[in-house]
């Protein structure tokens, strides 16, 4: 970098009046997040960057002595601000203040004490920027109790700037780190400044080799080992990566981990959600009661209250999966879990990371999108995303129990547990072949070299898990819920309007929603699907599972209906066409089976798409082909199954 | 080898050091080149070619070495395997002479680079557990430039160490004190050079 860059001196403190602004910058896995939240604690909002899927977090931090307040921005961890890559191009911009258009007033560059020599790198990278900057020595606890401990002292005469020894984990060294970022953004930071550290870094333009070369002199100068001596538990540690990331074991144990995980999940977030629904319920009839018969009520109880309801009712899930999920990664299980796995799921242009949304999609596609924030490539995690709602999530089951129920009726048992497995391999399949399609077509790119960096063995901190938690079901109720709710009320209107004098059934068929599906039809016909039919299709599209009640008040069973109710199974069962002729018979309950495998039927799904993607354009993709994708598979299965009809 | 090439593996001293450092200091020995960061102190094998780059520079040439650093870095493994210098296109060995020569300040001949003499190179997948080796890159064109940045910025850079924590594919091996899983396909890409033989491997 020029020197002349620095010819106007950096600003002392925030401008207009703001508190100073701070960059926290790293490569991955030094404890910089551990530390960001120790700083900032819960006063910290995730935030996506602009032109960016890449996310950050941004917290205010105060002293304790209430003196300083600073405004801390949490960039993603990266190994070098040279690279063409998403969370390369963040930090860069950043400290360019491309990002929003404000400069950061200063740096804090996290150094992982326990591994200097690579880390000084980038924090070299970074030093060549005009900003006034600290470098924490984090994980010092650990790296102090090491044979040559890197001096910080000597680092900072170095690296020409504050070196400050500190813990995330513990908390060590903040009251010194408070000090010196109190300086660092009070004094001035000129040309000269910049010129003395520009005079101890290497060249701008210096080679990834010389970078090593300077790195590994520094270093060495600094007092700390740098030759590799295998400690105690090495032998132990190669033991167990060995088992971790074996093509077999590796994949079983990954296995084995993700399904306690999830039976955790399950078994933990039940009664929560059912307490969440209950209450929500409770409060849906006490709004019924206290006004009077008429829109308001309607529209407050069944539009605003369910919708809040529909909402928060997945949060025990999302919170759960989220802690979970984030001890696995503190500990550094899940790096290695998703290394073993990769080699299987790299095969369908996806990464070993993406197996977490996918598996976490079974039971909800919501928290299973939001999961894919852990996979740190662009286009890896797009594709994760696109095709997770392809997985039977929990919403499809009375579905499938209905639609199966029809199908195997009168047949053995393991016809219908054939069935059942069937839609699961179906989802899963088509979930795992439209990856392959994405990756050649619309995310087109080179698929990034498996090389995984697999951090230390530690105990993780609760501490750390619950703010991860806290920030995720902030995101999820502020942005997801608004507009999930927002959408709720539009599908109570469109099948509460307009108002038909009879009960239930009429109101159904005269229903927005309801000559929706009467005008469409003619284009589910080729599927066997008749008016009836295509009615309960088209209401299902705000959520499937709504399919089996809307089936059931046209069958006359009532709107409370349950498919696990054996009279309403019969009922749906005897539904007749206007020619008398069943609505179920084979082909058509294939089809449709099938069609509720594959469609994008959950207008949740798409709204936390469009969050998590900052895009319209990949929920309309992913609407668009998987309900073709649907159509097709469903227009098979009926012209295989009439066939076999018409054969047998 | 070029400027930024490591000329003492064991201090990783690069040339540009020791130009820099003979350029600042003016010694008037190769032995005082000790002085940089302790090049030549360890397995002593770059003593040659200290005194060599040393020779050139009291000439007035510009120094430099005509071996490329993986053959340099394969040489030097055999020389630690051995502990007998390769010979040289003189048919003798330079290593007893130049090394007490290195020691006493009394300048000699300097090491001619075999170019005949092929570096022993083997893909990182068939090392053994707790084997090191030295790294090339310089096989890797076939993956995209961007990746290769990539590998370098993790830490598995031209020239770098490596230990093998889980031999075969994916391999796992540690540079420092990171740990690098890497799939059979790149694995099989990075060629390396031994450093160490089974006595030097992890207990």
């Amino acid at each position: 970098m020029s020197p002349d860059a620095a010819s106007q001196a950096s600003p002392t403190a925030g401008r207009d009046g703001r508190p100073p602004r701070i960059a926290v910058l790293g490569n991955p896995n030094t404890g910089k997040t551990t530390l960001f939240n120790r700083l900032c604690g819960v006063r910290a909002r995730t935030a996506n960057f602009p032109g960016s899927t890449v996310e950050g977090r941004v917290g205010t931090h105060r002293a304790p002595d209430g003196r300083v307040e600073l405004e801390l921005v949490d960039l993603p961890g990266a190994y070098s601000l040279t690279l063409d890559l998403p969370e390369s191009r963040v930090c860069r911009e950043c400290l360019r203040g491309e990002l929003d258009g404000t400069e950061p007033d200063a740096m804090l560059i996290v150094v992982d004490a326990t591994n200097p020599r690579r880390n000084l790198q980038f924090a070299a990278q970074a030093l060549a920027h005009r900003l006034p900057a600290i470098v924490a020595l984090n994980m010092w606890d650990t790296a102090r109790t090491r044979l040559g401990c890197i001096d910080p002292a000597e680092l900072s005469r170095r690296l020409g700037c504050p070196v400050v020894p500190v813990s995330g984990r513990t908390g060590e060294g903040l009251a010194a780190l408070d000090v010196a970022l109190d300086t660092v953004t009070a004094l001035p930071f000129g040309a000269d400044a910049l010129v003395a550290r520009l005079q101890k870094l290497p060249p701008a333009d210096a080679s990834t080799t010389a970078l090593a070369a300077w790195a590994d002199g520094v270093v060495r100068a600094a007092g700390a080992r740098t030759e590799q001596v295998p400690d105690a538990g090495s032998r132990l540690v190669d033991r167990v990566d060995a088992a971790l990331t074996h093509p077999f074991l590796g994949i079983g144990a990954f296995l084995a981990s993700m399904a306690a995980l999830f039976a955790v999940i399950f078994l933990v977030a039940q009664m929560p959600m059912d307490l969440i629904d209950l209450f929500f319920g409770s409060a849906a009839e006490a709004v019924h009661a206290a006004l009077p018969e008429g829109i308001l009520a309607d529209l407050l109880a069944d539009g605003v209250v369910a919708g809040i309801g529909g909402v928060l009712v997945f949060l025990p899930q999302i919170c759960l999966l989220f802690f979970l999920l984030s001890l696995l990664e503190d500990c550094g299980y899940l790096a290695r879990g998703a290394f073993a796995v990769d080699r299987v799921l790299r095969r369908f242009g996806l990464s070993g990371l993406s197996f977490i949304p996918l598996l976490s999609a079974h039971a909800c596609a919501l928290p299973g999108i939001m999961s894919a924030r852990l996979i740190r490539d662009d286009r890896d995690r797009l594709a994760t995303i696109l095709v997770a709602p392809f997985m039977s999530c929990s919403a499809r089951l009375p579905v499938y129990v209905l639609l199966i129920g029809i199908l195997a009726a009168g047949k053995p048992a393991w016809v219908a547990g054939l069935a059942f497995a069937g839609c699961y391999a179906l989802g899963a399949a088509a979930g795992l072949l439209s990856a392959l399609v994405a990756r050649r077509t619309i995310l087109r790119g080179p698929v990034r070299p498996m090389v995984l960096e697999l951090p230390e063995y530690r105990w993780p901190s609760l501490r750390n898990a619950a703010l991860v938690t806290w920030d995720r079901a902030n995101v999820f109720v502020r942005n997801a819920g608004t507009m999930i709710l927002a959408i709720s009320v539009v599908m109570w209107w469109l099948s509460a309007f307009p108002r038909a004098d009879g009960d239930a059934r009429v109101q159904q068929a005269q229903s927005f929603a309801g000559r929706l599906g009467e005008l469409l039809q003619p284009v589910f016909a080729p599927l066997g699907f008749d008016a009836q039919l295509t009615v309960g299709v088209m209401t299902s599209f705000l959520a499937r599972e709504v399919f089996v009640s809307t089936m059931a008040v046209l069958a006359g069973a009532g709107a409370d209906a349950d498919a696990a109710d054996a009279t309403v199974l019969e009922q749906v069962g005897s539904m007749a066409r206007a020619d008398g002729a069943p609505v179920f018979d084979l082909p058509t309950t294939a089809a449709a089976l099938v069609f509720f495998v594959l469609a994008m039927q959950c207008l949740p799904t798409l709204a936390v798409t469009r969050r998590e993607t900052g895009s319209w354009k990949w929920p309309a993709i992913q609407f668009g082909w998987m309900t073709l994708v649907a159509y097709a598979a469903a227009l098979a299965a009926h012209a295989i199954a009439a066939a076999w009809t018409g054969a047998s | 080898m070029n400027r930024d090439d490591h000329v003492c593996l064991c201090f990783r001293v690069s040339q540009r050091k020791l130009v820099n450092f003979m350029e600042r200091e003016r010694p008037r020995v190769a032995s005082q080149l000790s002085e940089c960061l302790g090049a030549g102190t360890g397995c002593q094998w770059c003593v040659p070619f200290l005194r060599k780059l040393h020779d050139q520079w009291s000439r007035g040439e510009v120094p430099g070495l005509p071996v490329s650093p993986a053959e340099y870095a394969a040489r030097r493994a055999r020389y630690r395997q051995t502990g007998e210098r390769p010979p040289d296109s003189d048919g003798g060995t330079v290593e007893v002479e130049t090394q007490s020569q290195y020691h006493s300040g009394v300048p000699g001949s300097s090491p001619v680079a075999d170019p005949a003499h092929k570096p022993v190179r083997i893909p990182l997948t068939q090392l053994q557990r707790g084997q090191r080796a030295i790294v090339d890159c310089s096989e890797l064109t076939d993956l995209p430039e961007g990746d290769r940045c990539l590998l370098h910025a993790m830490g598995l850079h031209h020239e770098c160490e490596v230990q093998v924590c889980r031999p075969g594919t994916p391999c796992i091996v540690q540079i420092d004190s990171t740990r690098l899983g890497i799939s059979g396909d790149v694995a099989r890409k990075i060629l390396v050079t031994p450093v160490e033989d089974a006595s030097g491997r992890a207990p």
